[in-house]
C-alpha cells in the first residue's frame, strides 16, 4: 500500500548502470525550494515552467561543486505527476546521481517508492489504471512495436475500446431490466431474440480482444518455435545452424537430445527463441522419458512447430501420422513441415512431400497446411535454410504491421476471459429463455470485470499490483 | 390541549401514520398533526398497496412493526402475485383495495395507539432554536413544544394543481395547499425544488360497456403482506377489467398536446419518468400503436373507476373527448377529471441516513419531501425516521438497514447519497443484490435485527422464529428422504413426466429440478404436510443455491467497504488525492462508510483509495510510537 503524505519525494529515473547522463526527478510542493538550496543558479533567475536551467550543483555545506547539471521545472498542474516537478540531468555513472539524492534526502525530501510518481498522477486524475498500465508496458518494452501498442494504451485506446463494450453491456442490462420492472405495464423493451444478438455481438467484441492478447504476447516475448520430430532427424543440428554455434551436442545416436534446449536470436527486432526437444519416442529410459513430456508442454505452447523429418531413405505417409500423433496439441495450426536431410536424397522433390503430408491429412479433421508451410532443407549444409528464416521474417514482419492489439497486460487478459464466460453463460440462457433476473447477473458480473479494468470499480489490491509492477523513479 | 410532545409528525399520510405510530411504539409521547382525521391515509392516487418492489417493502415495514402490510390485507379486494412468469427475486405482491376501507382501518387503529394523539390544525412554522427543531407554530399562532419534529407533507408544501391550463392551489382535489412552511425552511438555507406527478381521471362504474373489455381476475390464492395476518381474505375479491388505447385516442392527445398541463411550459417540475402520463407514451414511445390501461374499481360499492396507466393534465372537455374513442369508454362519464400536482421537495441530500435533516438537528424528512413517489416509499421513510427521531431521544445508535438486507435500505442509500431528480420509485433494479432480497425471506432478513432494535415485541418475535424453525424442519426431513431409482419410483417418475433418477438421491436433491415442486415430494415419500410460507422459501433457496451463493459472495466483496465508516466531520480537504470536486461532494453528502462514499456520482475509485491511505495513516498516527528498548 502507498504511503499518503505531502512528502516530496526524489528517486534516479534514468537506469542505474552506466550512461551519458542520468536524471533525478522530484515531485511535491518543496520541489523548487529544495534544489534551489543546491542550485544557486535558480535564485538568480525568475523559474519558468517547462525551461531548462544551467547550472551547478553544489553541497549546500561546503559550496564543493558535486556536478554541472540541467534542471528543468514543471510548474503545478502542468507535470506529470500535477504536482510541483523539478528534474535534474546530471551527468551518468552512480556516483553524481548518488551524492545529489543523498543531499536531497538529507534537505528533508523522501526517496520514492517503486511506482509511486505514476500512482501520484493516477491519484490526482492525471491519468486512468489502464494508462497507468500502458506506461508500465512502455517502459519494460523490448522493441518498437510494443511500444507502439503501450503507447496507445496510455492515449486511452485501450480504455476506448474496453468502455465500448462497457456500453454495449449497459445497453442490454437497461433492457432487461425493464422487461422485468415494467412488465405490468407492457412497457417491453426489447424481445428476447434482441436482446440475444446484441448479448452475442458483445461476446464477439471481447473474444476479438481476447485474441488480440495473444499477438501482445508475442511482442513481450518474443516468437516461440519448437523443433519437433522423431530422434535423429537432425532437430539438433537444425538447432545449431539457426543459432550459428554448436550448442546443441549432435551425434549419429537416436536419444542425444534428452533434456530440451533453449536459445533466441533476434529476427526483424523480435527475440525468436528455437527451443530444441527430445525426440519424440517410446523410451525405457527414465530421463528420456521425462525429456520427452516436457518436450510436449514445450510444443503445445510453442507459436510454431516446426516438424522435421529425415527424408534421406524414405518418407512415407506413415512418419507424417506419426509424428502429428505424438504431438499434443488442438490443431495443426502452427505446424511447419520441414523435410530434412535433402543432400542424401536428390531425387526427393517438395511434390513428394507435400502429397504424403496431404494424404495423411485426409484422416484428420484439420485442412491440409499450405504448400509455403513446407520446406525442403539440410541442416548440416545450411542448404535451403534461408527460406525457412525468411518465412518467420515475413511472419513477424506481418505482426509488425497490423498493430491491432490492445490487451497487453496479463491482468485484463484474466478479468476478460472472466467477463467472457459470464456473457457466454448469459446467451446460453437466453436461448434457453432461462429467468431474466440471473442473466442480469451473469451480465452485472461481466460489467464489474470491465469496470475492475477500467479502474472504475474499487479494489484495494489492483492498484497495489499495477503499480508494484513500476520500478523506481516512474 | 397538551402542548408539549416528545415527537410531532406533521402530515397524515402513508409517511406520517407509519412515523408518527413507530414513534409511540417506542414510548414517546407523540403528536400528529394532519389537516383532517378523515383523510389520514387516504389513496390519493392508484388504490392498491404493493407491486415490483414495493410489496417487498411492505413486508420490510411489518418486519419492522409498521402498519401499512395489515391494513392492505384487510382492505384488499383483488390480489396478485406479479411476475409470476418470472423468477422468485422479482416476484411482488399487489393488493388492490377499497380505498376507503384501507383508510379506516389505518385511522381506527391510529386513534386508538398508545402514547399518539391526533389532531387536525394546519402549521405554519417550525419553532427553530439554534439550528435544532422544538416545536411548530399552528395557524391560529398557538404553539406546540417537542424534542423532534418530522415532517411528511406529501405534496402539500406550495401545491399546484393543473389540468389544462385550469390551476388550483392544492395538494390534492379539495384540499388546500400548505405555504409558508417551505419558505421557512428555504430560508434556513434548504435547497427546494419542484416535482410533479399525475393522476388518471375516474370513471362512472354504470356508464362503461364491459362487455367489451377484457376481465382481468386476481389470483387464487392469497399470500398476505403480513405475517400477523391471517391467511384469508375479510372482503369480497372483485373483477377488474382492461382495455387498450387506440390510433384515434393518440391522434386526439397528440392534437391537443399543447392544452395539457405538463406541456404549456409553465411547470417546472420533473415528473416521473417511471409512471408515465398518456402524453408522456404517447410521445416517448411513438411506435407503439396502443397502450395497455387497466379499469380498477376504488372501492368495493362505490361508483368510482381508477383509470390505472392513463394519468392525463389535458382539459377535462379533452380527456372525455379521447377516453370516448376506447373500446367500452365510448359512453363513458368522467367523475373526477385526471390531474397533475406540482409541489414542493427538498433535494434529499440534505438527510443524513437516519432522514434527520443535516442543518437542523432533530428535524426529519420522510415521504414525498425527499422526492420519492409511491405509498410503499413513503409509509417506510415515515417508519425508519420515526424510529431514528426516537432512537436519538433515548440516546441510541441510530437504526439504518444495509443495501444487503433490504429494499429500505437501497431506498434511502440511494436518496441521501445520489439524490433524485425526479419522483423516485423502487425498481428491483435498483437493487444490487436483488438475488437475495426477496420477498419469501423477509424474515430471514430483518427479523433479528428488528427484534434486537426492540421495534417488534417478544411475542411477534416468537411468532417469526417458529416460522424459521418450521423452514428448518420441512428442509431436515426432505433431506433425510431418499429416493431410490426401484420400479414402483421410476414409474411414478414417468407418470409425472419427470425424468429418470439413476441412483439415490434425497428430495432436496429432487427439488432442484426445474419441474419438480413442493406439491410433487408429497407423491415421493414426504409424510407431512407443510404451509406454503413454510415450503415455498425452502424451495426458492434450494432450486436457487448456485446464484443465491454468487450474490453472497457479491456482498461479501462490498462489505469490505461498507464496514469502514467515515466521520461525519470529517476533513476532506486534508485527504491528498482527492480533486476539489470530490472534496465538494464528500463535504457536501458526509458519508457514513466508504462503501457509501464510492457510490457518489463523481468520487472515483482512486479517491477511495487515497481515503483508505488517509484513514490507515490516522490509525497510525493514533497508536503510540513503540518503545525503544
Amino acid at each position: 500500500m502507498f504511503r499518503d503524505d505531502k512528502d516530496t519525494i526524489c528517486a534516479l529515473s534514468t537506469s542505474s548502470g552506466r550512461g551519458a547522463i542520468a536524471v533525478v526527478r522530484i515531485s511535491g510542493n518543496k520541489s523548487l525550494a529544495t534544489v534551489a538550496k543546491f542550485c544557486s543558479f535558480l535564485n538568480d533567475t525568475q523559474v519558468k515552467s517547462h525551461q531548462v536551467y544551467y547550472g551547478f550543483f553544489k553541497d549546500d555545506k561546503n559550496k564543493k561543486n558535486i556536478d554541472e547539471v540541467l534542471v528543468t521545472y514543471f510548474e503545478k498542474g502542468r507535470s506529470f505527476t500535477t504536482e510541483q516537478v523539478v528534474e535534474i540531468s546530471c551527468h551518468g555513472g552512480s556516483q553524481s546521481s548518488y551524492q545529489i539524492l543523498n543531499l536531497l534526502v538529507s534537505a528533508g525530501l523522501r526517496m520514492a517508492d517503486p511506482g509511486e510518481f505514476t500512482y501520484r498522477a493516477f491519484l490526482n486524475g492525471r491519468i486512468d489504471l489502464v494508462q497507468a498500465e500502458g506506461i508500465l508496458s512502455l517502459i519494460e518494452s523490448q522493441n518498437k512495436t510494443m511500444a507502439n501498442l503501450s503507447l496507445r494504451q496510455i492515449e486511452g485506446n485501450g480504455s476506448y475500446l474496453l468502455k465500448n463494450i462497457e456500453k454495449q453491456l449497459i445497453e442490454v442490462l437497461a433492457q432487461l431490466e425493464a422487461n422485468i420492472d415494467f412488465s405490468f405495464e407492457e412497457l417491453e423493451v426489447s424481445s428476447a431474440e434482441e436482446l440475444l444478438v446484441q448479448t452475442k455481438n458483445i461476446y464477439k467484441e471481447i473474444q476479438i480482444l481476447l485474441d488480440s492478447y495473444n499477438k501482445a504476447c508475442l511482442f513481450k516475448e518474443g516468437l516461440f518455435v519448437a523443433l519437433a520430430g522423431k530422434p535423429n532427424v537432425g532437430k539438433s543440428s537444425l538447432f545449431n545452424t539457426f543459432l550459428e554455434k554448436n550448442r546443441a551436442i549432435v551425434t549419429p545416436e537416436a536419444g542425444t537430445t534428452r533434456d530440451f534446449l533453449e536459445e533466441a536470436i533476434n529476427l526483424e527486432g523480435l527475440p525468436v527463441t528455437f527451443i530444441d526437444t527430445a525426440g519424440l519416442r517410446e523410451s525405457k529410459d527414465l530421463i528420456e522419458q521425462e525429456g520427452i513430456k516436457k518436450a510436449k508442454t514445450k510444443i503445445e505452447n510453442a507459436h510454431f512447430i516446426f516438424c522435421i523429418f529425415d527424408v534421406s531413405k524414405d518418407f512415407l505417409k506413415k512418419d507424417v501420422d506419426d509424428l502429428l500423433n505424438s504431438l499434443n496439441v488442438a490443431d495443426f495450426n502452427r505446424c511447419v513441415f520441414i523435410a530434412n536431410k535433402i543432400d542424401l536424397n536428390t531425387h526427393f522433390s517438395l511434390e513428394n512431400f507435400y502429397s504424403s503430408i496431404e494424404k495423411s491429412f485426409s484422416s484428420f479433421v484439420d485442412k491440409p497446411p499450405a504448400k509455403n508451410k513446407c520446406f525442403l532443407i539440410s541442416a548440416k549444409q545450411n542448404k535451403s535454410l534461408d527460406s525457412l528464416r525468411n518465412f518467420l521474417k515475413d511472419f513477424i514482419k506481418s505482426q509488425h504491421q497490423a498493430e491491432s492489439a490492445v490487451i497487453l497486460q496479463a491482468r485484463h487478459f484474466d478479468l476478460l476471459t472472466k467477463a467472457e464466460k459470464n456473457i457466454n453463460k448469459a446467451v446460453d440462457m437466453l436461448k434457453e429463455k432461462k429467468d431474466l433476473e440471473f442473466i442480469a447477473f451473469e451480465l452485472q458480473e461481466a460489467l464489474l470485470k470491465v469496470y475492475n479494468i477500467l479502474g472504475k470499480e474499487f479494489d484495494d489490491q489492483i492498484l497495489d499490483k499495477v503499480f508494484k509492477e513500476f520500478c523506481l523513479g516512474k | 390541549m397538551k402542548n408539549n410532545f416528545d415527537i410531532i409528525v406533521v402530515g397524515g399520510g402513508h409517511a406520517g401514520v407509519e412515523a408518527a405510530l413507530a414513534a409511540a411504539r417506542l414510548g414517546h409521547s407523540t403528536l400528529l398533526l394532519t389537516g383532517s382525521i378523515d383523510t389520514i391515509s387516504f389513496m390519493s392516487c392508484n388504490p392498491s398497496i404493493g407491486g415490483l418492489g414495493k410489496g417487498h417493502i411492505v413486508k420490510e415495514i411489518d418486519l419492522l412493526g409498521g402498519f401499512m402490510a395489515q391494513a392492505a390485507d384487510k382492505s384488499c379486494i383483488q390480489f396478485k402475485k406479479l411476475n409470476q412468469s418470472k423468477g422468485p427475486a422479482v416476484r411482488g405482491s399487489r393488493a388492490q383495495c377499497d380505498k376507503n376501507i384501507y383508510s379506516k382501518t389505518v385511522q381506527d387503529f391510529i386513534l386508538k395507539q398508545k402514547n399518539l394523539t391526533v389532531q387536525e390544525a394546519e402549521v405554519k412554522k417550525l419553532i427553530l432554536k439554534k439550528s435544532e427543531a422544538k416545536g411548530v407554530v399552528l395557524k391560529d399562532d398557538a404553539e406546540i413544544f417537542s424534542s423532534a419534529v418530522i415532517l411528511t407533507t406529501g405534496t402539500f408544501m406550495r401545491g399546484v394543481l393543473h389540468i389544462g391550463d385550469h390551476r388550483i392551489s392544492g395538494g390534492r382535489v379539495g384540499e388546500k395547499a400548505t405555504v409558508g412552511l417551505s419558505d421557512q425552511l428555504v430560508n434556513q438555507g434548504f435547497v427546494s425544488t419542484r416535482l410533479k406527478t399525475g393522476t388518471p381521471p375516474r370513471l362512472d362504474i354504470n356508464s362503461i360497456n364491459w362487455a367489451k373489455t377484457k376481465v382481468q381476475k386476481g389470483d387464487e390464492k392469497f399470500t398476505p403482506f403480513s405475517f400477523k395476518s391471517e391467511n384469508k381474505l375479510s372482503l369480497k375479491q372483485i373483477l377488474c377489467h382492461s382495455t387498450y388505447t387506440n390510433e384515434k385516442t393518440h391522434d386526439i392527445v397528440r392534437k391537443n398536446l399543447d392544452k395539457s398541463a405538463a406541456f404549456l411550459g409553465t411547470i417546472e417540475g420533473a415528473g416521473p419518468r417511471y409512471c408515465p402520463s398518456i402524453e408522456d407514451k404517447i410521445t416517448r414511445f411513438k411506435d407503439k400503436d396502443r397502450h395497455l390501461t387497466f379499469l380498477e374499481p376504488e372501492t368495493l360499492n362505490g361508483n368510482s373507476i381508477y383509470l390505472q396507466g392513463l394519468s392525463t393534465s389535458l382539459p377535462k372537455e379533452i380527456q372525455l373527448k379521447f377516453l370516448q374513442t376506447i373500446l367500452g369508454l365510448e359512453d363513458v362519464k368522467i367523475l373526477n377529471p385526471g390531474y397533475l400536482v406540482e409541489y414542493d421537495f427538498f433535494d434529499p441530500l440534505q438527510v443524513r441516513p437516519t432522514l434527520e435533516t443535516k442543518s437542523i438537528n432533530n428535524l426529519y424528512f420522510a415521504g414525498q419531501i425527499n422526492g420519492t413517489s409511491g405509498y410503499e416509499e413513503a409509509a417506510c421513510q415515515g417508519l425508519i425516521a420515526g424510529v431514528n427521531a426516537a432512537f436519538k431521544l433515548q440516546k441510541k445508535d441510530p437504526f439504518i438497514l444495509g443495501r444487503d438486507k433490504s429494499y429500505i435500505g437501497v431506498l434511502i442509500d440511494d436518496l441521501v447519497t445520489k439524490g433524485t431528480k425526479e419522483p423516485y420509485r423502487m425498481l428491483t433494479s435498483r437493487a444490487e443484490h436483488r438475488l437475495v432480497l426477496r420477498e419469501d425471506n423477509v424474515i430471514e432478513r430483518i427479523a433479528e435485527t428488528s427484534f434486537s432494535a426492540g421495534l417488534i415485541i417478544k411475542k411477534d418475535f416468537d411468532k417469526l422464529f417458529s416460522i424459521l424453525e418450521g423452514r428448518k424442519t420441512f428442509y431436515n426431513e426432505i433431506k433425510k428422504i431418499k429416493m431410490v431409482p426401484n420400479q414402483t419410483t421410476l414409474e411414478k417418475l414417468k407418470l409425472n413426466n419427470f425424468s429418470p433418477i439413476h441412483k439415490q438421491i434425497s428430495l432436496v436433491d429432487f427439488l432442484k429440478r426445474v419441474p419438480v415442486h413442493y406439491k410433487n415430494l408429497l407423491d415421493f415419500g414426504l409424510k407431512n404436510k407443510y404451509e406454503e410460507n413454510i415450503h415455498y422459501p425452502v424451495e426458492v433457496k434450494i432450486k436457487y443455491e448456485g446464484y443465491i451463493k454468487l450474490q453472497e459472495e457479491r456482498i461479501v466483496r462490498a462489505k469490505k467497504l461498507e464496514d469502514m465508516k467515515l466521520e461525519i466531520n470529517l476533513d476532506y480537504g486534508l485527504v491528498k488525492g482527492l480533486s476539489n470536486e470530490e472534496v465538494e461532494k464528500l463535504k457536501k453528502i458526509q458519508p457514513i462508510t466508504l462503501g457509501q462514499a464510492s457510490r457518489i456520482s463523481g468520487v472515483n475509485p482512486s479517491a477511495i483509495q487515497a481515503l483508505i491511505i488517509y484513514k490507515k495513516s490516522l490509525e497510525i498516527k493514533a497508536k503510540p510510537a513503540p518503545q525503544k528498548n
